[in-house]
């Protein structure tokens, strides 16, 4: 009876041990920062009037996702002919280009009711299936944003992380000697508008999380003093006038508080501040300069820059424990920190040899990587989605602009938003 | 309890347990011996050569010997009967010659057992030595084969895996290795540094897929999945060993990726 058992037991744990033997195991550790191919064909427009259109909607759509440094557009000029639904998509015509993706579409226009109406698919070319086929209804006006609605849905699709090509940005633009200007615009710098107008310099704005303010500095009293701008009422708010200069707000993550610096007492130092300008107290009290402050999104943690270690680095600290940590290192100054929305990338300016970078660091193991080559970038903040960096730049003796960089660093675009002197930037949430 | 108030003794209980237990070891047996893959897979193995073997000469065939004519033992010689004078003298004479005679024939037949067995024993030297040469002539062929086509399968046994053949399997899973993390996007797979995905792919000889890819560990990240999917599929072909040993232990593969591991 007990050899029965003996015998069941090896021939089947036996059979067992061949099984697993016979599956050969490789392992693959790490991977490549790779653009998606991806093609975008000329969309059928006849029935709509001629529009004065300065891009086409496939144009808008690959400048979008050119922007976001994870696609690669291919070029469709070698193509014989482009399909106006995915019934008509020729896939061999597509791989031999390498596409892996094809998104393609027609306007149909209706000029009685002055309506326009977008139907277009997303087709996969490897797996020769469509994705997303959809029809998307507006006013000739909203041509634009029907094409950014196309390239946020592409996005979220492709890359699992919302698109943020329907945002807004805000940047101070100096029009005059005495003329400073605060606009709101589309991400891509289309649609602008002034929102305050000033004879004094405007820097620092900075767009509340929850998108409806935004907190700037403003020279107009003679020194330094924090406005908020109520995007929705029209109204504004003075929310710090305190003794010496005010500066620097940043937005704790629930839009009701501000971190703010100071220099109340004697060198710049970080207060924490509600959205209506009450309950003002000291975060931090050393004999070094704190300044700079940015939010954690978990709220519990403020980054900001000191120069306590004779350099200016960033530290950060808890706001209920007050616990500190240094948290850069490399280059010789590191300035203007910024949180993804994720808490897990750093950006900031980094100084080395004479030249600003933007740089990124990754919190979780410490990896560093400069994105830009300078050599004087500025004000550098997280895209809402984290995958994008709108940075202010500017080159030897020419005028500061702003634009994008993507957080692999692969593309950097300028924002195209005229010819003069941009002072300071800030991007806009996601909004539905 | 209906069962074993059944029993009457001990020994039915042993028996009755035998039988349980060779038919739970024969149900275990054909669910994880027995493939029940109803599905006629849609390929055909072949293998691939390089070019034409050379035809080999055929082994010279070793004209077998004819056998030796046994020579014919001399008839005996006639002895000339001499006239019997003396009728006893005469049955003597007749006694002896049958008795000389009967001894002829008895030498006669050893010489020619003798002779059987010489011829015999020559004859398996010659078998012997023939089978030999074919021996080492089929050792010289297939060493010239080996030579002239590497990539030609030789039959041998399947589980004993030499020197060569472990650092070639190495190989080959380096160069798979390599092919498909070119193409794995990990600006897809979040930053997690832990983020693991375990695949399981069977390749057809040509290193393209046999079937879609199977996903037995997800990320837990959609977009990260389908990267890491998308990079097995624009790897194709995948290399794979022509040699059809080798390629059967890569046929079913076990893809581990962890994309945000530091290299």
């Amino acid at each position: 009876m007990r050899d029965f058992l003996k015998f069941f037991i090896i021939l089947f744990f036996g059979m067992q041990i061949q099984h697993a033997a016979a599956i050969e195991t490789i392992e693959i550790l790490g991977g490549k920062a790779n653009q998606i191919p991806i093609a975008v064909t000329p969309f059928d427009e006849q029935t709509l009037a001629a529009q004065k259109q300065p891009q086409k909607i496939n144009q808008i759509i690959e400048n979008d996702l050119i922007r976001s440094g994870l696609f690669d557009i291919l070029n469709t000029g070698g193509v014989s002919s482009y399909p106006r639904n995915a019934d008509e998509v020729n896939y061999s015509n597509w791989s031999a280009i390498q596409a892996q993706f094809l998104i393609l579409g027609q306007v149909v226009a209706d000029t009685k009711s002055n309506t326009m109406e977008v139907k277009w698919s997303l087709v996969d070319i490897y797996k020769q299936n469509v994705v997303l086929s959809l029809v998307l209804k507006g006013r000739p006006s909203q041509y634009r944003a029907i094409a950014h609605k196309i390239s946020d849905t592409v996005y979220e699709k492709l890359t699992g992380t919302k698109g943020v090509f329907h945002t807004k940005i805000a940047f101070v633009k100096k029009k005059a000697k005495d003329s400073y200007a605060l606009y709101v615009s589309d991400y891509d710098g289309f649609n602008q508008r002034a929102i305050v107008k000033s004879k004094k310099p405007i820097i620092s704005p900075r767009w509340s999380p929850n998108g409806e303010k935004i907190a700037y500095v403003s020279f107009e009293k003679e020194k330094p003093v924090i406005y908020i701008q109520n995007l929705v009422s029209g109204q504004r708010i003075l929310l710090a006038n305190f003794k010496g200069n005010n500066s620097a707000p940043a937005w704790s993550p629930d839009s009701k508080k501000l971190a703010i610096v100071l220099t109340y007492s004697a060198n710049s130092q970080i207060y924490l501040i509600n959205e209506d300008g009450t309950d003002i107290k000291q975060l931090i009290r050393t004999y070094a300069i704190n300044t700079e402050p940015a939010w954690a999104p978990n709220g519990e943690e403020i980054f900001y820059v000191s120069d306590r270690g004779g350099s200016g680095q960033i530290y950060k600290i808890n706001i209920k424990t007050l616990e500190t940590k240094r948290v850069t290192y490399e280059g010789n100054n590191n300035l203007s920190p910024s949180l993804s929305p994720d808490g897990k990338l750093l950006l900031f300016i980094s100084q080395k040899d004479r030249k600003y970078r933007v740089a990124l660091q990754n919190l979780l193991n410490n990896q560093y990587l400069t994105l830009t080559e300078g050599p004087h970038d500025e004000s550098p903040l997280f895209s809402p989605n984290g995958h994008m960096v709108l940075f202010t730049y500017k080159d030897y003796g020419k005028t500061s602009k702003i634009g994008t960089v993507s957080i692999n660093g692969l593309t950097k675009t300028p924002i195209n938003v005229g010819s003069e002197t941009i002072l300071e930037s800030t991007w806009g949430p996601i909004t539905n | 309890m209906f069962f074993y108030n059944q029993l009457e003794n001990n020994y039915n209980t042993q028996a009755n347990l035998f039988t349980l237990l060779i038919h739970v070891g024969l149900f275990i047996f054909m669910i994880f011996s027995i493939q029940w893959n109803m599905q006629v897979p849609y390929y055909a193995e072949v293998e691939l050569w390089d070019t034409i073997p050379t035809q080999t000469k055929p082994a010279p065939i070793v004209k077998k010997p004819e056998p030796k004519k046994i020579k014919k033992p001399a008839p005996p010689p006639v002895i000339k009967q001499e006239p019997i004078k003396v009728e006893r003298d005469a049955e003597i004479q007749l006694k002896k010659k049958k008795a000389a005679e009967l001894k002829k024939k008895k030498e006669i037949e050893a010489l020619q057992k003798k002779l059987k067995e010489q011829e015999k024993l020559e004859q398996l030297q010659k078998q012997l030595l023939e089978q030999e040469k074919i021996v080492q002539i089929q050792k010289e062929l297939r060493e010239k084969d080996l030579s002239e086509k590497p990539r030609v399968a030789i039959e041998s046994n399947q589980d004993v895996l030499g020197g060569t053949d472990s650092s070639e399997l190495a190989k080959y899973k380096t160069l798979i290795q390599q092919k498909i993390h070119q193409n794995v996007n990990k600006q897809l797979c979040g930053l997690e540094p832990d983020t693991t995905l375990v695949f399981k792919i069977t390749l057809m000889p040509t290193g393209y897929l046999l079937s879609d890819s199977k996903m037995l560990q997800s990320s837990k990240i959609a977009s990260c999945d389908e990267a890491v999917e998308r990079a097995i599929l624009q790897s194709q072909p995948l290399p794979v060993p022509t040699e059809s040993r080798l390629f059967s232990r890569l046929k079913d593969l076990e893809l581990k990726f962890q994309p945000n591991a530091i290299q």
